[in-house]
C-alpha cells in the first residue's frame, strides 16, 4: 500500500468527469504519463488495454486497478487514482459500476511489488467494509482521507497474512559418505 | 452348458473369497501379505500354469479343416464331386477330379501355409510388447510378465494398470475400475477395502473384487491374486465372450467381391447349361460343361493371395519395427487419409527435462524443487515422465525427516495429484497439476517466504507467467501445498483446497529431427496429421510450428464441449490442433471423423488414449505404452517414430496393391468370359473348350498369379491412401471384361472361319452336309475341326488372361514403363509357355489339343491380336488405374 500512499502524497488523486471506461483509462494514463520517472511515449493506455483484454481488473465491487507493465525499464511503480461518484461502467464481473479506479504503471522488475499492493489493497477493501465508507464522501478531499484509512489499516494489519514455512531438506549425500550432523 | 457350468463353478468360488475375511482369504489361497518367495511363485507356475486365458491354438489338422469352410472351397470341392459322378470317361474322370483337387490344394494349403508362417512371426513379435505387472516377492517389489502371475501373489496396481488375474483388493486409494470389458458399462467403478465382504452374489458387484479383462482409471491399490489364467472369471466366460468385432471395410469389401462373384457365376451357369443343352442335345455333358465353366469363374485363388499379401506385409512391416496384432488392420493403414496423435513422443522426443522451476513470478526457485521432488517421490500411482523428470533432477534425503501419511491419486477430472507428509509436527499436503486446475483450489499464494491472500487480479497475473512458459515450448505444471493438523490422518480431494500456489515447473520436450521430415512425408502421401493432445494450445502451436507443421484452426477442449454435432464435426475436420481434450473428447474427435467417411488412425500411449485407440480405424501404440493402450492397439510400433508409421504406410498400400491386382483380373476376366462362354454357347454346334480344358486352363492361370504377392508396387500407386472401392472393381469389370470378350469372339471367328476350315477341307456345315451324304454321324475332319477350335481358344484365351496383370498392374505402359516382379515375370511366363509346350506334347493328345496343325497363320494371328488385347486394355484400364 505504500506506492497508493506515496501517490496521495504526491496529490494524484482525481475527480473522473468521463464515466466511460475508455475515458478513465486515457485520463489516468495522461496522468501516469506526466510523471518524470516515466519515459514519454510508453504507451501506457494501449497497455492498459492489451491487460484488459486478458481479464477484468476490477478486484471488488466499486474498486479497479488497470495497469500497464512494461519490460527493460528499472524503475518504481507510480499509480494515479481516479474517482468517479456516479460511478463508471467497467464491465465489472459483479455487474458493479467503479467508483474507484487505481492505475499502475509497473515496471518488469516491480512485479512482485505490485503482487503485494494488490493483496494488501483486497485485504484492506475487506477489513473497512468495502466501497461503502467512500461512496458516502462528498468532497474528493473527504475521499482522499478515506483512502488514507485504507492505507493505515492495511500497513497495521499483518502483511503479509503468514509466513512460509518451509522444508528444508538437503540433498543425499553421494554413497558410501556419511551425512554431516 | 459345460462353459457355462464352469462360469457359475467360479462365480461361487471367487465371491466365496471375496465375501469371507481377509485372513480366509489368504489362507485359502496359501498366501502372505508380504507376497510369496520366489521359488514358491515358480512351483505354483508349475503347478497353475500361464496366467493366460488364450484359447489353447488348435491343431493343425483343424486348422487345416478350417480352411474347407471358405465359401470358394465349399464350391470347387461340390463340382468336383458332382465331376466324378456323372463323368463317363474314366480317363477325363480321374483328370478332372485330379485338377480340381489341386485347385483347391493350391487354395487351401498355400493359404494355410501363409497364415501359420504369419501367426509365427506375429507370435515372436508379440512376445516382445509383453504387458508386465508388479508384485511383491519375498516382500520385494518387482515387474514380472503377466503371464507369470500366480494365486497368492500380492499385485501392486495404479492407473493404467491391467488387472492380471482376479484379485480381492486389500489396501486401495480411490481406486477406480473400468469393467468394460467384462460388463459393457463404461462407468468406472470404486473397489475398497473390506475386512469382510458383503452380501453380494456376483464376483463383478463386490466391492472389494477386482477382476482379469478390468484395467484401472485411477488410483493404486494392492490386491491378493486368487484366480488365474481360465480359472478367472473372464477365462471361464472366454468361450462365450469371443465375440464377433465388427468386420472392417476390408473384409466388407472382400466379401461383397466374393458373393458378386458367386451370384455372377450361379446366373453364368444356369444360362450355360440351357444353352449348352439345347444347341448340342446332351444334357450330361452340358451340365458338365456348365460345372467346369464354374469352376473357371471362381476367383479360387483369393483366399491365399489375401493370406499371403497380408502374411508378407505382416513380415516387412515387422522389419520395420511395426507390430500387427490384426492382420486385417494393414490395410486400414494404407487406406488412412487422417492421422490423428499426441505431440509427446511423436513429433517431440519423448525425453522430457525439467528445466525450469519458478516461483509465481518467474524466479528460479528451490522450494518449488524440492515439494515437486517430495510429491513425485512420495506417490505410488502411475509414475509418468514428468515425474521422472523431477526425481532426475535432485535426490533429498527425506528418509530421516519426512514419512508419507496419505496420497489422493490423479485422475482425468481433477488433473492433479497430491502427497500428505508429516514433517515436525505437521501434515504437508503437496499437490501438482495442471495449471488451471490447481489454481482452482487456491485461495493464496507464496512469494519468497511471504504468504498472501490471491484475488482473480493476482491469478490472471500469476497465469501470465504460465502463458509466457507455454509460448516458449514448455510444459507447465503448477505446484501448490496446505498444511494441516497433525491429528488428520486420512484426506480425500475435498481436501485439496484452499492451497497456497507455490510456483511452477517448466519441461521441455525437444522437437524430434525426423518430425518434420516424417510429418512433410505424411502429407506428400495424402494423409492429413492432426494433433489431439490434453497439454495447451500455446505448447502444441509452438512445438508443431517447429516440425513446419502447417498450423491453421486450434481449438480446446471447452470450445468443442460447447459445439452441436454439426458444428463439432466441421471444427473437428478443418482443425490442425485440437489442445486441452479430455479422453472423451478425442474418442468423439477419432468417431465424427469417421463418420465424416475418413479413414482415421490414432497414435496413443497413455491411459487417457485407450477410447480413441479403440475408435480409430487403426489405433497405433508403442512398445513403451501403458499396458491398456498396447491392448487396446491394432498396431504397436517398436521404435516411438513418426518414420517407422510413414514405412507402415507405405507397406500397407503396397499390400492392398497386389490385393487389388487379383481382384481386378478376377473380376474382369471372369465377366469378359462370362460373354465368350454364353456367346459360343448359343452359337456353336459343340462346347467351345472341353470341360477339362477349362479346368486345366483355370490351373495353369492360378499358378501364374501365385507370385502376384511379391509383385512390385510403382511409386505413383502409393502416393494417396487406397481405400476399398467397389465401384472402381465393377469399372474395371464392365469396361475390360468385354474387351477380353471382344478378342475371344475374334479367336473364334479365326478359327471358325479360316484356321479350322483350311485344316480340315471345309467349313463345319460344309463337313456336316459330307457327313450327311455318306450317312455317317460324325467324321474325323469333324473332331479336327472341333480340336483346332479347342486348341485355338485354350491358347488365346489362356495367353490373354495370364497377361492382363501385367496390363492392370500399373497406369504405365505394360513390360516398358512398369516391369512387374521377376517372380510374376517368371510364372507369368511359364505358365504361357506351359500352356503352349501342352498343345504340342505327345503326352497329352488325349486331352484334344494339336498345336502343331494350327499352322503358321494361326500363330501369327495370335501374335497381332495379343499385342492389340494388351494395348486396348491398357488403353483402357490407364485412366481407371490413375482414378483408383
Amino acid at each position: 500500500m505504500r506506492i497508493l500512499l506515496e501517490a496521495l502524497q504526491a496529490g494524484r488523486l482525481f475527480e473522473l468527469t468521463e464515466t466511460s471506461k475508455r475515458g478513465a483509462f486515457e485520463f489516468l494514463g495522461r496522468v501516469l504519463e506526466a510523471i518524470p520517472e516515466i519515459p514519454d511515449d510508453s504507451g501506457v493506455v494501449e497497455a492498459m488495454f492489451a491487460r484488459e483484454a486478458t481479464g477484468n481488473t476490477a478486484i471488488a465491487p466499486g474498486v479497479a486497478c488497470p495497469h500497464a507493465r512494461v519490460e527493460g525499464i528499472n524503475a518504481e511503480i507510480f499509480c494515479a487514482l481516479g474517482w468517479s461518484s456516479a460511478g463508471i461502467d467497467y464491465e465489472a464481473e459483479d455487474g458493479n459500476r467503479v467508483n474507484l479506479v487505481v492505475a499502475y504503471w509497473i515496471p518488469d522488475c516491480q512485479r512482485v511489488g505490485f503482487l503485494k499492493e494488490m493483496s494488501g489493497l483486497a485485504k484492506a477493501i475487506t477489513a473497512l467494509g468495502g466501497i461503502e465508507s467512500l461512496r458516502k464522501c462528498e468532497t474528493l478531499g473527504e475521499v482522499r482521507h478515506g483512502l488514507l484509512d485504507w492505507v493505515t489499516v492495511a500497513l497495521n494489519e499483518s502483511s503479509p497474512d503468514a509466513r512460509a514455512r518451509m522444508l528444508r531438506l538437503s540433498a543425499k549425500p553421494p554413497a558410501g559418505e556419511e551425512p554431516r550432523a | 452348458m459345460a462353459a457355462q457350468k464352469q462360469v457359475i463353478e467360479e462365480n461361487n468360488r471367487t465371491v466365496r473369497l471375496l465375501r469371507g475375511t481377509e485372513e480366509e482369504a489368504f489362507v485359502a489361497v496359501k498366501a502372505r501379505r508380504e507376497g510369496l518367495t520366489v521359488a514358491e511363485a515358480s512351483a505354483r507356475l508349475e503347478e497353475f500354469g500361464h496366467n493366460s486365458v488364450t484359447a489353447k491354438r488348435p491343431s493343425s489338422i483343424v486348422e487345416l479343416l478350417r480352411k474347407f469352410k471358405e465359401p470358394l472351397v465349399v464350391q470347387l470341392m461340390v463340382i468336383c464331386v458332382l465331376s466324378f459322378i456323372f463323368e463317363d470317361d474314366e480317363t477325363k474322370k480321374i483328370l478332372s477330379t485330379t485338377l480340381v483337387g489341386g485347385m483347391v490344394f493350391f487354395s487351401v494349403f498355400l493359404s494355410y501355409f501363409q497364415e501359420s508362417r504369419s501367426a509365427a512371426t506375429i507370435a515372436k513379435l508379440q512376445a516382445m510388447v509383453k504387458s508386465t505387472c508388479d508384485v511383491l516377492r519375498g516382500g520385494v517389489e518387482i515387474t514380472v510378465p503377466i503371464d507369470e502371475i500366480v494365486p497368492g501373489d500380492v499385485v501392486i496396481l495404479a492407473a493404467g494398470s491391467i488387472i492380471p488375474a482376479d484379485c480381492r483388493v486389500i489396501q486401495a486409494k480411490d481406486f477406480f475400475l473400468s469393467q468394460s470389458a467384462l460388463t459393457g458399462e463404461s462407468m468406472p467403478v470404486e473397489r475398497v477395502v473390506m475386512a469382510a465382504g458383503s452380501g453380494e452374489t456376483s464376483a463383478q458387484e463386490c466391492p472389494n473384487g477386482c477382476l482379469m479383462g478390468s484395467n484401472v482409471q485411477s488410483g493404486s491399490a494392492k490386491a491378493l491374486v486368487l484366480a488365474t489364467g481360465r480359472d478367472t472369471q473372464f477365462g471361464a466366460m472366454s468361450a462365450r465372450l469371443v465375440e464377433r468385432k465388427d468386420r472392417t471395410a476390408f473384409e466388407r469389401g472382400t466379401r461383397e467381391f466374393v458373393w458378386m462373384m458367386i451370384r455372377m457365376m450361379l446366373v453364368m451357369v444356369t444360362l450355360t447349361f440351357g444353352f449348352s443343352a439345347w444347341r448340342t442335345n446332351n444334357v450330361q455333358d452340358a451340365f458338365l460343361f456348365a460345372l467346369t465353366v464354374a469352376v473357371g469363374l471362381t476367383p479360387e485363388m483369393l483366399p491365399m493371395i489375401l493370406a499371403a499379401c497380408l502374411s508378407k506385409g505382416a513380415r516387412s512391416l515387422a522389419r520395420l519395427k511395426v507390430v500387427m496384432k490384426r492382420l486385417d488392420a494393414i490395410q486400414n493403414l494404407g487406406a488412412m487419409d487422417i492421422f490423428c496423435t499426441d505431440k509427446t513422443g511423436t513429433l517431440t522426443q519423448d525425453h522430457i527435462v525439467l528445466q525450469r522451476h519458478v516461483d509465481v513470478i518467474g524466479r528460479d526457485s528451490e522450494d518449488v524443487l524440492r515439494y515437486a521432488w517430495m510429491n513425485s517421490y512420495y506417490q505410488t500411482g502411475l509414475r509418468n515422465l514428468l515425474d521422472r523428470a523431477i526425481l532426475n533432477r535432485t535426490d533429498l534425503d527425506v528418509e530421516r525427516s519426512c514419512r508419507k501419511v496419505d496420497e489422493i491419486p490423479f485422475d482425468f477430472q481433477r488433473r492433479r495429484m497430491s502427497v500428505v507428509v508429516d514433517h515436525e509436527g505437521d501434515h504437508l499436503l503437496i499437490c501438482k497439476g495442471a495449471v488451471e486446475e490447481i489454481l482452482s483450489v487456491c485461495d493464496r499464494y507464496q512469494i519468497d517466504d511471504e504468504i498472501h491472500t490471491m484475488i482473480p487480479l493476482i491469478k490472471d497475473e500469476v497465469m501470465e507467467e504460465y502463458r509466457s512458459l507455454s509460448s516458449q515450448g514448455f510444459r507447465v505444471i503448477a505446484l501448490a501445498y496446505r498444511e494441516f493438523d497433525r491429528t488428520k490422518e486420512v484426506f480425500a480431494s475435498s481436501d485439496e483446497s484452499g492451497l497456497v500456489l507455490l510456483g511452477y515447473l517448466a519441461f521441455f520436450d525437444p522437437p524430434k529431427e525426423t518430425a518434420a521430415t516424417a510429418l512433410a512425408g505424411l502429407r506428400a502421401r495424402g494423409v492429413r496429421a492432426k494433433i489431439l493432445t490434453g497439454d495447451n494450445e500455446l505448447v502444441s502451436r509452438k512445438v508443431c510450428s517447429d516440425v513446419g507443421m502447417p498450423v491453421g484452426r486450434v481449438l480446446t477442449g471447452a470450445q468443442l464441449a460447447a459445439m452441436d454435432k454439426a458444428t463439432f464435426d466441421a471444427a473437428v475436420l478443418e482443425a490442425d490442433i485440437m489442445a486441452r481434450l479430455t479422453p472423451s473428447q478425442k474418442e468423439q474427435v477419432i468417431r465424427s471423423l469417421k463418420s465424416q467417411g475418413h479413414t482415421v488412425g490414432f497414435m496413443g500411449d497413455g491411459i487417457n488414449d485407450v477410447l480413441a485407440l479403440k475408435a480409430a480405424d487403426v489405433g497405433i501404440s508403442v512398445d513403451t505404452a501403458v499396458d491398456v493402450a498396447k491392448e487396446s492397439a491394432d498396431a504397436v510400433l517398436l521404435e516411438k517414430s513418426l518414420l517407422v508409421l510413414v514405412a507402415g504406410i507405405d507397406e500397407g498400400r503396397r499390400i492392398f496393391c497386389n490385393i487389388e491386382k487379383y481382384i481386378r483380373m478376377g473380376a474382369s476376366s471372369n465377366f469378359g468370359n462370362m460373354f465368350s462362354v454364353l456367346g459360343a454357347a448359343m452359337l456353336l454346334p459343340f462346347q467351345p473348350l472341353s470341360p477339362i480344358l477349362i479346368l486345366l486352363n483355370n490351373f495353369i492361370y492360378d499358378f501364374s498369379q501365385t507370385a502376384i504377392p511379391f509383385d512390385r508396387v510403382e511409386d505413383d500407386q502409393i502416393s494417396k491412401p487406397r481405400q476399398w472401392n467397389i465401384s472402381g472393381i465393377r469399372s474395371f469389370m464392365v469396361w475390360l471384361g468385354p474387351v477380353s470378350s471382344l478378342f475371344d469372339y475374334l479367336t473364334f471367328a479365326l478359327m471358325w472361319f479360316v484356321i479350322c476350315p483350311h485344316a480340315c477341307g471345309g467349313t463345319w456345315s460344309e463337313l456336316a452336309a459330307a457327313n450327311h451324304n455318306s450317312g455317317t454321324s460324325f467324321s474325323e475332319k469333324q473332331t479336327l475341326f472341333i480340336v483346332l477350335f479347342h486348341t485355338g481358344w485354350f491358347i488365346e484365351s489362356n495367353i490373354t488372361q495370364t497377361l492382363v496383370v501385367h496390363v492392370i498392374r500399373s497406369a504405365q505402359v505394360p513390360f516398358f514403363g512398369a516391369r512387374a516382379s521377376w517372380q510374376l515375370t517368371l510364372t507369368t511366363c511359364a505358365a504361357i509357355c506351359f500352356a503352349c509346350w501342352l498343345t504340342f506334347s505327345p503326352w497329352t493328345k488325349g486331352l484334344g489339343l494339336d498345336g502343331a496343325a494350327l499352322g503358321v497363320t494361326f500363330w501369327g494371328a495370335l501374335a497381332l491380336m495379343t499385342v492389340a488385347y494388351v494395348t486396348l486394355a491398357h488403353l483402357i484400364a490407364r485412366p481407371r488405374l490413375r482414378a483408383a
